[in-house]
């Protein structure tokens, strides 16, 4: 075999934006992969049903039998809430590294990273409205379980969010860094989604089925 | 240009370098090749390497769990045997079965992919080489935590698929069920980062020209298999995780305990969501190796390209819609038990059309019954058998009958050995030149071969009527009076034979390894691009690129083969294709070895055993994750910028072109 030069790509740019980069592709990857598992703990949650009598059970490890089982929807609504809202701030981002335009990623980076936080906090206030322990029964383990796995995505984002506006604000915004923060975006929208998800699951689901 | 269905002659496929080839090979050496010494070799992030490395560790993994099952076989000799007691006997079928499907099945398929994708795709390395690295101390962790579990006593015992509740706390004390989610947990987190880089190297980094309709069967074998881990893999990891927040004490969560509303049965939910698909994860690899064998054996292209990749994704997606039929004997409603018969009925259709379009290319071909074809040939013959006692399996009715007997056992092996270690020895003896530049030796690679097509139908063959007989699984020992007691003779002399094959098999890679014939760039004359360096490879693969015009680039393209060049010669560059046409797109800069790779393997494999242990494992062990994770993904400034139009590069305006003499 006999190689015959017939294409120079010494012009071709030397980063790519979303489904052209390569890491776009394994961060959707890996959402895919945390998708299945929270599609696989919301099957759970559904097929636990069928081995109780009253859903969600009446809790006994109260002072007294809880009769109202649900799980109180105040810091639940917060959580989603904010996070919903802060897509704003992250959509702002996502276009402005794109323009390279420094102080407008920044800022959209920093208001996301603030509701990151914020969100965490209300999630831990979440648990405390659930009125239940996660080891009293398999209806607690699989909403704590639920929780928890969100969270611990919350907590990723904002670290992923914090690094990037470390890095900008010690190095400037060049490409590589811009394209970082896509990613964070991307990630973002599918954190929000898979909070709906959670969010109708156990809060709405068995005030309306 | 109409494919000729003949191939001409085999192109001499050595490369022809020039000065200034050999002045870029220097340079592309320099860049490419790991850094001296330990840090080196543990950092490395080059797809042979940590391919080669899946390879081996799994053929060891192989080995030993083929030892564990020998022991059984000798066990089982002879009726009211005491060699092994019943305990250790359950020991002995929980390793053997977590090590060949976790441990051997899966890594070896991912590592034979790992290996030969970005070459079969044309480019220099995977997307991500570091979470490369990190995937296998993963595995080897994972392995490592299985067997040092074993020999220290503390192996699990309650079989490989561990249904609840025999596996749950109330009866399943101590720490070995423990121990064993957390190989599983390991192997899976392994297996799906190599999911990820396949699936991104073939969409991303093909060559120029390698449009979705020309990648060589094998890679989308591979992709495929990729997809299904994705898919199926996330099931295992939370079903055995769920498991041990059970039984850990300082956690005890209820997912499991039906005294607490939890379900035994969400586990073979959940477990079989995943078990069954890994079969196919097993299986589909596979056919990758013997539509390639078939190919280059036949001498032409494959019968059916198009159809043989829709049957392989056909049989990804029904093989997700079958995991009830290992479960025909727990209570299901009956509309279940028809749709999931039906279901297991169906994926007979694909493969059928698979082994169909096979025997087409070999009838248009023209066969050279070499070893590696050999080895497939067998194939055709055990997976058809094993195929066929899945199609009775696969009934409700039957399965009630023979469930939990040696029948399951002899189908089981029919379809696993036969489906996949028979095409993936086939695959050794194919690819090993590539991998050392020697060839394998025939002599005794026939005997090998001999021995073990003996071996296996001696050992499997009388276990379908001792399953008949109603001899059940997972027995340590039976009565003199059942009239099981020559069959199981004879599986045991079998299995002494097949290990006798294996042998064979390690002598012929050792001697061959210092003294095989040279095997030169394309000893068998095949198509696929991997053939198109020198054996074994360089780190950078290919001195310049190539661009292909068909899906098989050495016997279709014309010799001037044309070739990409301006990707950089001082920093790990590769060139970025489209997704669906691989038109050329960016150059993407690659990572080189960090030491945050391995330190991030220690402490998710430290983190993750010692959940077993104590309750403040995650508390502490996320946030070190967390904080190596920062420092892995820490953007670094280029000290070269990519941009400089003063870069070295391949084949630079300044160096002439190579002459072409036609």
């Amino acid at each position: 075999m006999r190689p015959r030069p017939a294409l120079d790509v010494a012009d071709l740019p030397a980063t790519a934006f979303d489904s052209q980069a390569p890491v776009w592709w394994g961060n959707t990857l890996l959402m895919v992969i945390e998708t299945v598992t929270v599609v696989l703990l919301v099957v759970t949650y559904y097929y636990l049903i069928q081995d109780f009598n009253v859903w969600p059970p009446i809790s006994g490890e109260q002072p007294t039998p809880r009769y109202e089982p649900l799980p109180d929807l105040h810091a639940s609504t917060l959580f989603v809430g904010l996070i919903a809202v802060a897509t704003l701030p992250m959509i702002w981002a996502d276009r402005a590294c794109r323009k390279l335009r420094t102080a407008p990623t920044v800022i959209g980076l920093l208001l996301a990273l603030a509701a990151g936080i914020g969100a965490i906090v209300f999630r831990i206030y979440e648990f405390k409205a659930l009125h239940f322990w996660y080891d009293e029964n398999a209806y607690a383990s699989i909403v704590w379980t639920l929780l928890f796995m969100h969270l611990l995505y919350v907590i990723l984002e904002v670290a992923e969010a914090g690094i990037d506006i470390v890095w900008i604000l010690v190095h400037g915004l060049d490409e590589k860094i811009a394209v970082d923060v896509t990613m964070a975006t991307a990630y973002w929208y599918w954190m929000v989604a898979m909070a709906l998800i959670v969010y109708f699951v156990v809060y709405w689901s068995p005030r309306v089925l | 240009m109409p494919y000729p269905l003949d191939v001409p002659a085999a192109e001499s496929s050595d490369p022809v370098w020039s000065e200034a080839n050999l002045r870029e090979h220097i340079l592309l050496e320099q860049t490419w090749r790991r850094p001296p010494g330990i840090y080196g070799w543990l950092t490395a992030t080059n797809h042979k390497d940590i391919g080669l490395r899946f390879i081996v560790t799994a053929f060891i993994v192989f080995l030993m769990a083929g030892v564990l099952a020998f022991i059984m076989r000798l066990q089982l000799a002879v009726p009211e045997n005491t060699l092994v007691g019943p305990d250790l006997y359950n020991e002995l079928f929980t390793v053997h079965g977590t090590a060949m499907m976790f441990l051997f099945a899966v890594p070896v398929m991912e590592g034979m992919g790992l290996y030969l994708v970005p070459l079969m795709v044309g480019t220099r390395n995977v997307s991500f080489p570091r979470l490369l690295n990190y995937s296998y101390y993963i595995y080897l962790g994972s392995v490592l935590l299985l067997f040092v579990g074993f020999f220290l006593n503390v192996g699990p015992d309650v079989g490989w698929f561990a249904y609840t509740p025999l596996s749950g706390p109330e009866y399943s004390s101590g720490k070995r069920v423990d121990l064993w989610s957390q190989v599983v947990t390991l192997a899976e987190i392994s297996s799906l980062a190599g999911a990820v880089e396949i699936v991104t190297t073939v969409f991303k980094q093909r060559a120029p020209g390698m449009s979705l309709n020309r990648i060589p069967l094998f890679v989308w074998s591979q992709l495929v298999t990729a997809f299904m881990i994705i898919f199926a893999m996330p099931a295992v990891m939370l079903c055995s995780n769920m498991l041990s927040t059970d039984r850990l004490a300082h956690i005890n969560t209820q997912f499991y305990n039906p005294a607490e509303g939890g379900d035994p049965l969400l586990w073979q939910h959940l477990f079989w969501f995943f078990a069954h698909p890994e079969v196919y994860i097993i299986f589909i690899p596979a056919t990758g190796f013997i539509s390639t064998i078939v190919e280059t054996f036949a001498g032409r292209r494959a019968f059916g390209y198009t159809l043989l990749v829709l049957s392989m994704v056909a049989t990804s997606f029904i093989g997700f819609g079958v995991w009830v039929h290992h479960m025909f004997a727990t209570p299901l409603p009956q509309l279940g038990q028809g749709l999931f018969t039906a279901s297991s009925l169906m994926i007979t259709i694909p493969n059928g059309i698979q082994f169909f379009c096979w025997i087409a290319t070999m009838w248009g071909g023209r066969l050279k019954l070499t070893l590696p074809f050999a080895w497939v040939l067998s194939f055709f013959l055990i997976f058809t058998i094993g195929g066929l006692t899945g199609v009775m399996l696969a009934s409700m009715s039957i399965d009630q009958q023979v469930h939990d007997t040696y029948f399951v056992v002899a189908h089981l092996h029919y379809v696993l050995i036969g489906g996949a270690i028979f095409p993936l020895f086939g695959a050794f003896y194919y690819w090993f030149p590539k991998w050392t530049g020697r060839m394998l030796g025939a002599k005794l690679g026939w005997v090998n071969l001999a021995l073990m097509f003996i071996g296996f139908n001696l050992t499997f063959f009388p276990m379908h009527t001792l399953g008949l007989l109603g001899m059940p699984r997972r027995i340590y020992t039976y009565f003199r009076e059942s009239g099981w007691a020559e069959r199981n003779f004879a599986a045991t002399v079998g299995a002494g034979v097949l290990g006798l094959s294996v042998l064979m098999f390690l002598v012929n890679v050792l001697i061959s390894r210092r003294s095989g014939l040279l095997a030169g760039s394309n000893p068998w004359g095949a198509s696929t691009l991997e053939w198109a360096t020198s054996s074994p490879p360089p780190s950078y693969n290919f001195l310049h690129p190539p661009m292909v015009r068909s899906g098989h680039p050495l016997w279709f393209d014309p010799p001037d083969t044309p070739v990409v060049t301006g990707l950089a010669l001082e920093h790990r560059e590769v060139l970025v294709t489209t997704t669906h046409d691989a038109k050329p797109h960016h150059r993407y800069h690659m990572a080189s070895e960090a030491w945050e790779t391995v330190a991030l393997a220690v402490v998710t494999i430290v983190m993750i055993v010692s959940v077993v242990f104590h309750s403040l494992a995650i508390p502490v062990g996320l946030p070190l994750i967390l904080l190596v994770l920062a420092i892995w993904f820490w953007p670094t400034k280029e000290t070269k910028p990519l941009k400089d139009p003063n870069r070295l590069r391949t084949v630079p305006a300044t160096v002439p072109m190579i002459p072409d003499p036609a």
